[in-house]
Parts: C-alpha cells; structure tokens; sequence
C-alpha cells in the first residue's frame, strides 16, 4: 500500500484515512517503551557498565580509578583460582548436560505409551520441578550426610565401604562436584521432562506406524523418526541446560561455598566472591565479562550446529 | 491354532504390566527425596542424629514442627513475600511481553527491526554477570529491601517477547484490519482477540515465570536484609544455617513450602503440556 | 547489512551514556565520601544527654544462631522490659545468616551511602570487619567511652578481646562475643588408649603421640580419628606469634595501625616451623584435617579430639551431659615447649554506626552499657563460653556456681589469665579475609594430604595473599 501516492479516484472507494495522526505514530512505542526502558536500565546499562569497570582498576567504592585495558583480562588468567573456576564449570557442564538430555529423555519414551497408572508415574517424573532449588539443597545435604544419609547407609550396607572410611560426599574434593550435578540434574528433570513429553507426543503416529510396517524395532523408530521430529525440543533443552550448567551458583553458595579445595567454584560463584564478598570489583567484573563470554562461544557452537542437525519441518 | 495368540497375549500382558510396574518404580525412585523430606518433617529434631538412618518418622501424628514454623518463625511471611514477587513479576512480565510482541506484530515503525533485536538480544546477556552491576543501580536507587527492587529484574524476558510474537503472527492481519475498520482499537483489540488465542501459550509461561522467580535464590538474597522482606529461598536456607541441629523444623518449612508449588502443579499441568506444544517450542 | 550497522551505532551511544552515567556516579559518590551530610556532627553526641530524647528502636544485626541466640534474646529482653524500658529504648535483634553473606551487603550499603538499611549496631568478625573500618558510618565506641567514663570501665574488659577491635590505638567496638580456640577431649577415649585423661597433650608433638593410641583403624578403614580439625587463621593466629618472636601472621600488627602490605608468617619462619611440627600429628595419620565443625563428629564419638571455640563451651557441656560423656577441656596445645602460654582471640566484636540520628546511637550506647554489666556479661557467658565482656563476671555468685558444677567452665578464666599481657594475638584484619583464610586452608591441606611438600606450600601461600593484598592496594590507592 502506497501511502505516498494520492489517488483522488480511489477515494470514494477507500475508507477516508485520516492522516496519521501523532498518537498513531507514537503507539508502537508506547507499546515498546516499558520493555525497552527495563532492558535499557537492568540488561544493556549493567552490562556495558561491566565491561567498563572490567577495563579499569575499581576501588572498594565503585570508582575506577585506573585505565588498564587488557590488563585486567591477562592478569585473569594467571590466577589459579579464576582459571580453576573456568575448569570447574567446564566439567560441571560436561558431566551435567549429557545426563540432563537423555534422562528427562528417556523418562518422556517412558511416560509416552499409555500403560497401566500412566497418570501417576507421569506427576512423578514432573514432580521434581515444583521444589525449590534451596529445598532441594537442604534434602540433598541430609541424605548426602555422612554419617546419617541414607546414601551411605546403603553403601555401608551393601558392603562398599568395606575397606575404606566413609566418603563425606560434599566435603570430599573428588565427589563434591558429581554429588552437585546430581543434585542440579534432578531439580531440572521436571521442566524438560514436560517438554520433551509434549514433542514426543506431537510426533505423528502415521510415522511411526510406517516405520514399524517396515520392521523396524523399537530403537530403530526412536533415531530415525522420533529424534529427527522432535530435535527442535531437543536443541532448545541442550541449550538452556547448557547455560544452566555453565552459570550454575546457587547449590554452590547453599552447601559447598566453593569447597573443598575449590572443587566447586564455578564461574559465576567466582564472581560473587570477588565481586561482592571481597568487594573487588576489578575481579569481579573481569570474571563477569570472561563468563560471559564463553558461554555466548557455547552458545555459537550450539547454532551452528542447530544448521547442520536440526529440521524444522 | 489358538495357543499361539494366547501365548502372544499373555507375553503382551505380561510386558505391559511389567513395564508398568517398573514405570512406577523408576517414579517412586524419583520422587524419593520429596517423600524423604515429608517424612523428616514429622520426626523429632533428636532423630536425625540416630544410627542407622530410619525414613520413616515413628509417628505421623508428631506436628510440633509445622507448630514451630507456622509460629516462630517468619515462613508464613516469606512466602507471602515470594507469592507477591513472584505473582507480579510474572504478571508484569506477560504485560510488557505480550505489548512488545503486539507492537511488532501488527505496526509498521521505524527502527522496528533493530528494537526487536535489541530486546531479543537480552537472551545472550546472562542475568549472574549483571548481578553486581544491577545490585548497585538498585541500592544507589534507594531500592534495597523494597519489593520494587527485588521485582525490577525480572520484567524482561527476551524468549516470551520472541514467542508472543510468534504467536500473534497467525492471527491474520487481515482481521485486525477489518476490526480496525470496524473502529476496534489497538488495545480493544490486544485484550480482546489476541490475548484469548494466545490463553495456552500464555498460561505456560506465566506459569514457567512464577515457578522461576519462586525458585531464584541469588537475587533476593543480595537485595534484602531486612527479615520482613526476605523470600522463601533465602528464608529456608536461612532456617537451616541458623540452628544446624533442629533438622525437623528446616524439613517442615520444606513441606509448608512446597505445598503451594504442588497445588499449583496439579492445576496447571494439562495447561503447561498443551501450551508447550502449541507454541512454544515449535521452530 | 544496514541493520547491523544501526544496531552497532545504537550499541555505541548506549555505551557512551554507561560511560558518562558512571562518571556521573563516581563523582557523586565522591561527593559522598568527602562530606558527611550530617546534622549532628559526632564529635558532639554525648555532650549533652547520655540517654535518648525520644523513643528509640535499635536496629541489631548479628550472626548468632541455634541455642546462643535464645541467649542472646533473652538478654535483649530482659533489657528492653528493664533499663531500655526505663530510658525508652527498644533493641531489635535480627539474624542476618552467616558472617560471610551479609558483611557482603554490608560493605554494599555503606558503600552506596544507603542508610536507611544500615543497622544502629552490628557484630562483625574479622570476615566483615576490614572494609567497614574505615567507613565514615562507623562511630567509634571510644568517642562515647570518653565521654561516659562512668557508663563503662575499660579496665573490665578482658585485655586480649579489647586489642582485638581496637584499631589505630582507639577502640573501635565493643568485645561482645570474642572466643578462643582451645581443645575438647573425649576423656572414656583417653582411658580406654591407655592415656591419663588428666594429662592431656600440651605440646603438637604431644598431640601426635597421642593421636596415635587413639586412633582405630580397621584395615584401612578408620573408624575412629584421633583428632579432627582444620588449620586455619583461628588456630595460626595463636601458634604464629607464639613462637617466641611475639609477630604477627601480617605487618603493621595485623591490620590494627594500617592495611597490611605484607604476609610475614611465611618468610620469617613462623609457618614453617608450625606445619613442621604438625607434620608429626600427620603422620600418624589419624587426624581428620580437613573439619572446621567438628563438634557433631566429636559428640557422635569419631575424633576423641578437637580444636574448637570456646563459644562451644555451653552447648558442649550440654550434649556431653545428654550422651553422658565425660568431657575434657585443655588449652590449645604450644608449638613446642618453648611456645609461650598465650592463645589468640577471635570470634567477633560489636561496632556501632552513626546513621545521621543522635538519638539512635545513644540508645545503642545504653544497650551496650546494659551488656558490659557484670550481670548481662555473666548470662553471656554461662549460656555459650563466650568470653564475658566484663572480667567482674567470674566473681559472681551464679558463675562460680556453674563453674563449681561444670568444671570445664574453669578453663576458660585460665586461659584468661595465661593470656594476659599478650595482645598480639589475634585474626588478622586484611582485605578478602575469607579468600584469604580458604587458600591457606587449601594450601596447609595439600600439604598434609601430602601432595605438595612444605616449601612449595609456603610459596604458594605467600604468592597468592600477596596477590590478593596487591590487589586492594592497586586499586585503592
């Protein structure tokens, strides 16, 4: 539509437009303006704010007080402790991610076929979801105990203890990071359960009935014609469980503080306490930036896969 | 010639009830630590310390601990705290999402493109590197231990801005036109269509919202001191380091908490499972 | 193409704003710092009245948790039906968590000048205390001590726990709830190892012979340790300046005439020779070295030793009597027999914020007059081991009582008195005091696992708190 184009004939025809007045120009912004000013003020402005002070020396005020450029950033990396937390956080997401795919995975094949009290076990899978992060520390922690868990009460039982000293599950430097990915693992397997849940179902059955006219097995069916339908779901979970493994701090900050032996100091729990326990705003916005980054590179390399793996029919 | 259907069947009989048992199992085993803390909560804070380990309380009758932290402790508070936050920070979430994806959707401005990649682009930003930055803009605003202040972060949400979009994209333009001949307004029009054919969508993230900002920890914790103000989280944990002998009172709280959640949970589940595949993740 | 080029230029002037607005921010924070917007300037309070004009509310931060804060609350009730009642003032006592999580907020609010969230009167240990010293908020507790001499006698306080919150000669906060490190033993233990439980080892060498007999081990399976502890700067801070060059772990006496430039312990020997005779109770390897709370091992019966606080004292004593436990109480064992008979003090003190309201600060100051009494002091201590603020409290018919029927008490007077005269012994004041204190532990943990032999130890433990105190140095200066 030509709106620059005055065509008297075509008036009688066409509702008379008014010119645009100025509230109708304006509205679009209106509509856009509260969203924009909060993503102004608490994403874009924190976030240049950052990178600013990440260039600089800070002081305990919040001032900068000295322009250092990329100093800060070469500096960062021959910390031991900041480069441990990259590590950490490394092997947290790898040890994190395949587990938190395939089980809520495979828990949705499960809860898929209709069987006797489906209702029930389905709650169940899901039911993770509805406790808290904290909570879930808090339990976790009792059964982890080390001497009046259930975990090791069952170890000791079954006679796996029986020539070694009992394993402090989130004080032992080896175990306390698996023992925090398990932990994550479970408080995340009701959302993406109910997602995949939904995509599995909304593969069509004329497919699969196909596919088993062809004689294909039940494993068969899942790779060549549940997976390939449902991978828009599935990048979305390998996704967001990706960042969650790589910016993972809460369960840090409630049961190890970074322990033992900086086993558990992630990335971002690093940030907290350079930045805001020590007030060392220098680290701590350099950390941020750093953090950033990598999980944005993660997030590249995801992309660039979702080209090559993913259909969207 | 019948013996062979008979045996298939009892095969396809017994597998399905075998897998079915197995099913509730695997389910049990998942929801373990849930029924782990039900039953803590009515123990006795002395049996925590006893070996071996028990799972179940002596007596489902013992409700001291639900006593103590509906009394003495600020719980109840908190969680009035945490509904509120979480109530209105989805709530607002929806409101400026749904406007944003409004805008896009049906007018033509300039700099549309660039906005909508301006506020799509907050995906990449994770929120734990704004903390400290964020935290400081809040306090020099003078919103510590304010509502506002915990609430302030979460009204964006780039993901719901893209689906909404999305979303309103398949209600036809040509009906906004002719509702807009018939001199519908843009909001008439927003409240009034676009909102109800949204209804699955909404519900799911609404509700995806609420059950996030219930949950977060981190941030409530930095923006409040004040005991009044404090969330569920960070009161809970709190809870737990303040007296790391009265176990039985920590796992109450756990219980009183999560009895909302659940409720929540059974009502909207068929909603989540049918808003998810309606609109949300499809590519 | 174009599109990215207005996203780029928009992303560019949004900057640039950042930019600008946070220049705008430093200087006006600057502004702050440099003049105190106050309508009483503190100098004055207490010239007139040492009580409040009008209802006061005081605001009462702290980390007690458990049975010590029924404690705590009841002494504040009792002064807020008695004396605060009298003078109109009402003490609010809130739990904020940890030390660590909210001397974090802390330096946050004084930072930003937000005093509307500060608090009248605040508990701070050594994690939190570094960065709010030499805040403008901070109100010395001497400036009121001058001017109230009758309100409290100095020389009641416990002289070791004073030095501890006393900074650039004046005392800066009030020893509310300092403690020592001492150790507790299982004495059934002692005697069924063949050990004298009267005799308890006095010496680190001592400890390790002892450790030995204690220790049960089934195959190579413990099932029970010797000993649980972890080093850490509670324990260094009285084994460093033991060991008879009476110095500190840091320069510039820890931290209380300046920031600390320098860490000493690891160049003047002091360290060395502490982990080398530690490397004795390793050795034998029935030490659990790596629990910083084992009083729950402890009672469930795992170590029949451990180095804790005496603010465990009451609580210990309780649990020992439930379990029907004969409990022991020894000083912290010396380094070697030339050690002096001093041990340190931490724990934490009580400091007080000046928050543009006269009247706050001296309803604070009542409520600590209130504390320093012997009577309040007295219930302080009989309720936790915390050491009592005022001395006196030990001559009180209620405490010799206890001490009469809990003789572990006794321990506590004692280490008093060997203490006396020594005030250099105490947790260092030093920026990023909790990074600080986890990579030493770290360090000495290695070290005892055995996967890093001692000198590498005490270079990486220099390097790295060099780092740190550099770090604050750079860009505070």
């Amino acid at each position: 539509m030509d709106r620059n184009k005055f065509e008297p004939a075509l008036i009688v025809n066409k509702k008379a437009r008014p010119k645009k007045s100025l509230i109708k120009i304006l509205k679009p912004y209106i509509f856009l303006a509260p969203i924009t000013f909060f993503v102004i003020v608490f994403s874009y402005y924190p976030f240049f704010k950052t990178i600013i002070f990440s260039l600089f020396k800070v002081n305990v005020a919040g001032e900068l007080t000295k322009f250092v450029g990329i100093k800060n950033y070469i500096d960062m990396f021959k910390r031991p402790d900041f480069v441990n937390s990259i590590l950490v956080s490394l092997k947290f997401t790898v040890m994190f991610v395949p587990l938190a795919v395939i089980i809520p995975l495979l828990l949705a094949l499960i809860a898929n076929k209709p069987k006797f009290l489906t209702k029930f076990y389905q709650t169940c899978f899901a039911l993770p979801m509805a406790v808290s992060m904290s909570a879930t520390c808090l339990i976790f922690e009792q059964l982890l105990h080390r001497r009046v868990g259930l975990l090791n009460y069952l170890l000791e039982r079954s006679g796996f203890y029986d020539n070694m000293t009992a394993i402090d599950w989130l004080k032992n430097p080896k175990w306390a990071l698996p023992a925090l990915v398990i932990i994550l693992i479970w408080t995340s397997i009701g959302f993406d359960f109910m997602l995949l849940l939904a995509a599995v179902r909304n593969v069509p059955s004329e497919l699969l009935e196909a596919a088993s006219l062809e004689g294909a097995g039940y494993w068969r069916k899942v790779s060549t014609v549940v997976l390939p339908i449902i991978s828009p779901t599935l990048f979305f979970v390998i996704c967001t469980q990706m960042i969650k493994g790589l910016t993972m701090a809460g369960p840090v900050m409630i049961l190890t503080k970074g322990g033992p032996l900086g086993s558990t100091s992630t990335m971002i729990y690093y940030v907290y306490t350079t930045g805001f326990r020590s007030t060392n705003y220098t680290l701590g916005s350099t950390a941020s930036v750093i953090a950033f980054l990598i999980t944005f590179v993660f997030l590249l390399f995801n992309f660039i896969y979702e080209k090559r793996g993913v259909n969207y029919d | 010639m019948n013996s062979k259907p008979d045996h298939l069947r009892l095969y396809k009989k017994f597998k399905y009830y075998f897998s079915s048992v197995l099913s509730i199992l695997l389910g049990i085993v998942i929801i373990f630590p849930i029924l782990y803390a039900i039953f803590a909560a009515f123990k006795d804070n002395v049996n925590f310390d006893s070996y071996p380990p028990r799972i179940l309380p002596e007596t489902f009758t013992n409700l001291e601990n639900f006593k103590y932290i509906l009394t003495e402790t600020l719980i109840p508070r908190y969680m009035l705290n945490s509904l509120i936050i979480a109530l209105v920070a989805s709530s607002v979430r929806l409101l400026f999402s749904t406007m944003a994806s409004y805008a896009f959707a049906f007018f033509e401005f300039k700099g549309k493109n660039f906005l909508f990649f301006f506020i799509v682009g907050t995906m990449m930003i994770p929120s734990e590197a704004l903390l400290i930055s964020n935290y400081l803009t809040v306090s020099k605003l003078g919103l510590l231990n304010t509502y506002a202040g915990v609430l302030c972060v979460f009204f964006v949400s780039a993901t719901q801005v893209f689906m909404f979009r999305q979303s309103f994209r398949t209600i036809s333009g040509s009906l906004r036109e002719a509702s807009y001949i018939d001199g519908c307004g843009d909001l008439q029009f927003y409240a009034q269509i676009c909102i109800p054919v949204s209804k699955p969508v909404i519900t799911a993230l609404g509700l995806s919202t609420f059950v996030n900002v219930w949950n977060t920890y981190m941030w409530p914790l930095l923006v409040t001191d004040k005991a009044e103000m404090r969330t569920v989280q960070v009161g809970i944990t709190m809870l737990s380091n303040a007296d790391s002998a009265a176990k039985g009172n920590v796992f109450a709280g756990i219980v009183i908490i999560f009895i909302p959640m659940l409720i929540l949970f059974a009502i909207s589940q068929r909603n989540m499972v049918y808003g998810i595949s309606s609109g949300a993740v499809k590519g | 193409m174009r599109k990215w080029k207005e996203l780029f230029s928009c992303l560019l002037i949004v900057a640039l704003i950042a930019t600008s607005l946070t220049g705008c921010k430093s200087s006006s924070s600057e502004k702050d710092t440099k003049a105190p917007v106050s309508n009483t300037t503190p100098a004055v309070i207490g010239e007139e009245s040492l009580v409040p004009s009008e209802a006061t509310e005081v605001i009462f931060w702290h980390s007690i948790s458990g049975d010590k804060e029924a404690v705590l609350n009841e002494i504040v009730d009792a002064y807020n039906t008695g004396p605060g009642a009298a003078n109109n003032i009402s003490v609010k006592p809130i739990f904020q968590g940890s030390y660590d999580e909210f001397s974090t907020k802390l330096a946050a609010s004084l930072q930003t000048g937000d005093i509307e969230n500060l608090p009248d009167l605040v508990q701070l240990s050594s994690k939190g205390i570094f960065d709010v010293k030499d805040s403008k908020y901070i109100y010395p507790v001497q400036s009121l001590l001058d001017k109230d001499p009758e309100g409290i006698n100095p020389e009641t306080f416990n002289a070791a726990s004073a030095a501890y919150c006393t900074y650039n000669g004046d005392l800066l906060g009030v020893p509310f709830s300092t403690s020592s490190i001492m150790m507790y033993y299982n004495r059934d233990h002692f005697k069924d190892a063949g050990l004298d439980p009267d005799a308890p080892p006095t010496t680190i060498a001592e400890v390790a012979k002892a450790v030995e007999k204690l220790t049960i081990k089934e195959g190579d399976k413990i099932v029970r340790f010797g000993l649980g502890t972890k080093l850490r700067f509670f324990i260094l801070g009285t084994w460093i300046p033991s060991i008879g060059n009476d110095s500190a772990m840091f320069n510039n006496d820890n931290g209380r005439t300046g920031t600390p430039t320098e860490i000493t312990m690891t160049k003047d020997g002091s360290l060395e020779k502490t982990l080398s005779e530690w490397s004795a109770v390793l050795d034998t390897g029935g030490v659990e070295y790596t629990d910083a709370s084992p009083n729950e091992s402890f009672i469930s019966e795992y170590y029949s030793m451990m180095f804790a606080s005496t603010s465990s004292m009451a609580s210990l004593v309780n649990q020992a009597k439930d379990i029907g436990m004969d409990l022991g109480v020894a000083e912290l064992p010396r380094v070697d027999e030339n050690g002096s008979s001093a041990t340190g003090i931490g724990g934490s003190a009580l400091y007080m914020f000046h928050r543009n309201n006269e009247n706050s600060i001296l309803g604070t100051w009542d409520f600590i007059k209130y504390l320093a009494t012997p009577e309040a002091s007295a219930k302080w201590f009989m309720g936790t081991g915390y050491y009592p603020m005022n001395t006196d409290a030990f001559k009180m018919e209620e405490v010799t009582n206890l001490m009469k029927e809990n003789p572990q008490f006794n321990i506590i007077p004692t280490i008093i008195d060997h203490s006396d005269g020594y005030t250099n012994y105490t947790e260092p004041w030093i920026p990023s005091f909790t990074d600080t204190d986890t990579l030493i532990q770290n360090e000495i943990i290695k070290f005892s696992d055995g996967s890093q032999d001692l000198n590498t130890t005490l270079d990486n433990i220099h390097k790295e708190t060099m780092i740190r105190l550099e770090d604050y140095i750079s860009a505070n200066n």
